[in-house]
């Protein structure tokens, strides 16, 4: 069998991530950006630097619907012979987004329901589509990068919806790093194609209004260097440094901390670096994107790697040989808000970042409150924590201890990115006191999951929030409309 | 491992469903969740999870008051131990009763309640004394308002604060001199009663323990106050370790350093020097230990703060001015009143700063 290609990231190995080598992670260096809490949790499994290839596929599996995305007109016909770059069906509701074909195959649209199967699938060469008549016309611009498969990779930034591409855009956000752990990062891409991200970068100042923000980590590194020489040289571009805590690369962080508020009539797109690169595929190349660079990594992958992958390969191709044998869970996303992969969806999915692997506990622990905690840094200090930078303990999804009653430690509201308290939203939840919450600011929360994630008490804050906001949304909200809030599902 | 793993195994089923025991099944499942880690799993994202649990964050103060309860059994006798032992087993009594009572799980918080309780005593007091003052206050203080968590004041203050209403003259004559030479009274139980008076006693009387006296612990006082040296290594340790927020102590030993420097800056001769009212009496284990449990005290930073420095000028005030010579059990008490009061105040501000931000 034919090994697949291994892209080498040639630049240093990665952003520095520990303490001792971020430049300037102090506190008082956010003020100017009022940047407020976010941890860098340090953890072993992260995804190496290197992007692999995988295997040409036998079998495409494209889920019908991911988490923005409902592809639900299918434009083909059940058995009918399809070529690479094709459009497989669109979603009439989200601006008639395309799904289209990675590679030439046969249709099947009752093999695997909720999923269009491309089977016999070939490798195929992409069509290149003709130039616009007008360059630089935005509305033009646009609908490629529609037709091009590269929508996906836009977000609004204030609501993380797909963004409306008739809506003028008054300013975007680029963030070059994915902080939250396991997730693929940008400087694995960008290394290697620097030259494509800067092209993708001019494109997106013709289509935006203001100003496009990109973030870059703040850190001593050749690549982040090599971007802000670049970067200066493009017109409407402003670089914002920011420190190497998740998730302060979040857009609704980054746009709140910038002081682009939600308008009426105008968004703010945000973007990462894939989708600036699928940018320059679809206006530059003028090819369909139809592969997306995924992490692989957690806790239950024997080595972490990123992975070039077409748009609805098997999960289960990608996963295969890489586990280590012994039960794990596989989620969609990072660990901190992704989704569990259950039977569905079966194939990679539009919108997918990459896959997080996590063990599940083996056995129980005994005493494991009084370990000394040298293999086990946590948010606060353990008795010898303390003196280790390296998290070396493998990762479960153990709850790790018993469902208490809130004792007000206040960590969930250090760490809150948005400067909302979970505690207290959790004690108003607890009362039904949803306008409360409401008044409290719950609508800000960006789901990151840092409060569940270090609670003491093991409550399920996130959920609470997430759920109240929901109902607050459907309530509270209907009659004024802001929706400018994220409510997912 | 597997072995404690499999006797949980099998001692369970008389507890679980109708088994006879069921009622006792809170017993059960807190010496399991005392041995064995939990096993549930994360069913909703983040899946994965901090190390950080309640047990340790109790584990923590636990072994943070050790250096103190080495002192204490060091200067006073064993008889601290007994009394501790005493404590637990009657304040965990009650606990019990009220988490079958509830059909809850037994919380954690206990442990620190009972460690500490024999602490805040005088080294002589009686053992029934003991079992009413810590009974008195876990009920009173802590599962009448729904347990962990929900409590208003702290339960070892409330406790104590019973017993010096209820029983003042046995309180006051439970203080003993502390044991001297090389092993103190490490080897002694029953002492006869030398009663001493306590640093604060005799201040009032115009003579000042020396500040190494009350470094090392060597005065009179209870159980496990005297010696500020135990007590500051421990309390650094529990800020070290983020369980006690630092705030509170700052503020607590901040606003007693600076009134007391201005009160002895005005007369010398009636107001003791500050850096001696930081050492002396209940003032560190009430900063450190005490004014720090995250329930009773503010949950906002700012007002963190504030309810330091209400606790310590509070001190001043009661110490300098009042019939009584130490403050900090009814200063921290008040405290604990004031503290819903200064959240709402501060969680108002922070409102009020998120929805202009927005």
């Amino acid at each position: 069998m034919l090994r697949p290609p291994v892209f080498r990231y040639t630049g240093r190995e990665q952003w520095p991530r520990d303490a001792a080598s971020v430049l300037a992670d102090a506190k008082d260096d956010d003020d100017e950006m009022k940047l407020r809490g976010g941890y860098n949790i340090r953890l072993a499994g992260r995804p190496a630097a290197l992007i692999e290839g995988v295997h040409e596929p036998a079998r495409l599996f494209l889920p019908q619907r991911s988490r923005r995305i409902r592809f639900t007109r299918l434009l083909v016909k059940n058995g009918q012979r399809v070529r690479g770059g094709e459009v497989l069906a669109v979603a009439p509701e989200q601006f008639g987004v395309p799904l289209l074909a990675p590679r030439a195959g046969t249709v099947r649209l009752r093999a695997q329901r909720g999923h269009v199967t491309l089977e016999d699938v070939v490798a195929d060469s992409l069509p290149v589509s003709p130039a616009p008549p007008r360059a630089g016309d935005g509305a033009t611009y646009r609908q490629m990068l529609i037709d091009g498969g590269a929508w996906p990779f836009f977000y609004d930034a204030h609501s993380l919806e797909l963004p409306d591409p008739q809506r003028p855009v008054s300013a975007a956000i680029v963030a070059t790093m994915h902080l939250e752990p396991f997730a693929a990062r940008g400087d694995v891409q960008l290394d290697t194609s620097l030259e494509a991200f800067f092209r993708g970068l001019k494109l997106l100042v013709e289509l935006v209004e203001g100003n496009v923000f990109v973030a870059i980590p703040r850190v001593a590194h050749e690549l982040a260097m090599k971007l802000q020489r670049g970067l200066r040289e493009i017109q409407r571009i402003e670089s914002v440094e920011i420190p190497l805590r998740y998730p302060l690369d979040h857009f609704d962080v980054l746009a709140r901390a910038l002081g682009l508020r939600p308008r009426r009539g105008a968004s703010v797109w945000g973007l990462r670096t894939e989708g600036v690169l699928a940018i320059d595929q679809a206006l530059t190349r003028r090819q369909p994107v139809t592969e997306r660079v995924v992490s692989l990594g957690g806790s239950g992958v024997r080595a972490p790697v990123h992975l070039r992958v077409p748009l609805g390969y098997p999960l289960e191709g990608m996963l295969s040989g890489r586990l280590v044998p012994q039960p794990v869970r596989v989620i969609d996303g990072g660990i901190l808000n992704g989704d569990e992969v259950g039977e569905r969806p079966l194939g990679l999915s539009v919108e997918s970042t990459g896959l997080t692997v996590l063990l599940e506990p083996v056995g129980r622990e005994l005493l494991g409150f009084v370990r000394a905690g040298l293999d086990r840094l946590s948010y606060s200090n353990c008795y010898l924590s303390f003196f280790r930078t390296k998290y070396a303990e493998p990762l479960t999804t153990a709850l790790r201890g018993e469902h208490r009653p809130c004792i007000s430690c206040g960590f969930c509201a250090e760490l809150c990115p948005a400067g909302i308290m979970p505690h207290l939203l959790h004690k108003l939840a607890y009362q039904n006191a949803l306008e409360e919450i409401d008044r409290c600011g719950s609508l800000r929360c960006v789901g990151c999951g840092l409060c569940t994630y270090v609670c003491p008490s093991k409550l399920d804050l996130r959920r609470e929030i997430l759920a109240a906001n929901a109902t607050i949304v459907r309530d509270l909200h209907t009659a004024v409309g802001t929706g400018t809030e994220e409510v997912p599902a | 491992m597997k072995l404690f793993e499999r006797m949980f195994e099998l001692i369970r089923p008389p507890f679980e469903g109708h088994g006879p025991l069921r009622s006792l099944r809170p017993v059960y499942q807190a010496s399991e969740a005392f041995f064995l880690g939990s096993t549930e799993k994360v069913a909703a994202a983040p899946f994965a999870r901090d190390p950080l649990d309640s047990k340790r964050f109790m584990l923590m103060v636990l072994l943070a008051l050790c250096p103190a309860l080495f002192a204490s059994v060091y200067y006073f006798g064993l008889r601290v131990i007994a009394m501790m032992a005493v404590s637990y087993v009657a304040g965990g009594t009650v606990e019990v009763v009220c988490a079958i009572l509830r059909k809850k799980d037994v919380h954690e918080g206990f442990l620190v309640t009972g460690f500490l309780f024999p602490l805040v005593l005088p080294p002589t007091t009686p053992l029934w004394m003991v079992a009413v003052g810590v009974v008195f206050g876990v009920l009173v203080g802590k599962e009448v308002f729904g347990g962990t968590g929900r409590n208003l004041f702290n339960p070892v203050l409330v406790g104590r604060t019973f017993l010096a209403v209820a029983y003042p003259r046995a309180m006051a004559a439970g203080f003993l001199v502390p044991g001297d030479g090389w092993f103190g009274r490490l080897g002694q139980y029953q002492v006869d009663a030398i009663s001493g008076a306590t640093p604060l006693a005799l201040a009032r009387q115009g003579e000042y323990v020396s500040q190494w006296d009350l470094l090392v612990g060597s005065v009179s006082g209870s159980a496990g106050e005297t010696s500020a040296l135990a007590l500051l290594l421990g309390g650094v340790f529990l800020c070290a370790v983020r369980v006690a927020n630092y705030r509170n102590v700052v503020g607590i030993l901040g606003s007693v350093f600076v009134f007391s420097a201005v009160l002895h800056s005005a007369d010398p001769v009636q107001f003791g020097p500050p850096l001696w009212h930081l050492l002396a009496g209940g003032l560190l284990i009430g900063a450190f230990f005490m004014a720090t449990d995250p329930v009773t005290s503010p949950m906002t930073n700012g007002g963190k703060w504030v309810y330091g420095i209400l606790i310590g000028s509070l001190v001043v005030v009661i110490r300098n001015f009042s019939g009584y010579v130490e403050g900090v059990m009814f200063a921290i008490l008040l405290g604990n009143l004031a503290s819903p009061l200064i959240d709402e105040l501060f969680i108002q501000l922070r409102v009020r700063r998120l929805q202009f931000e927005r």
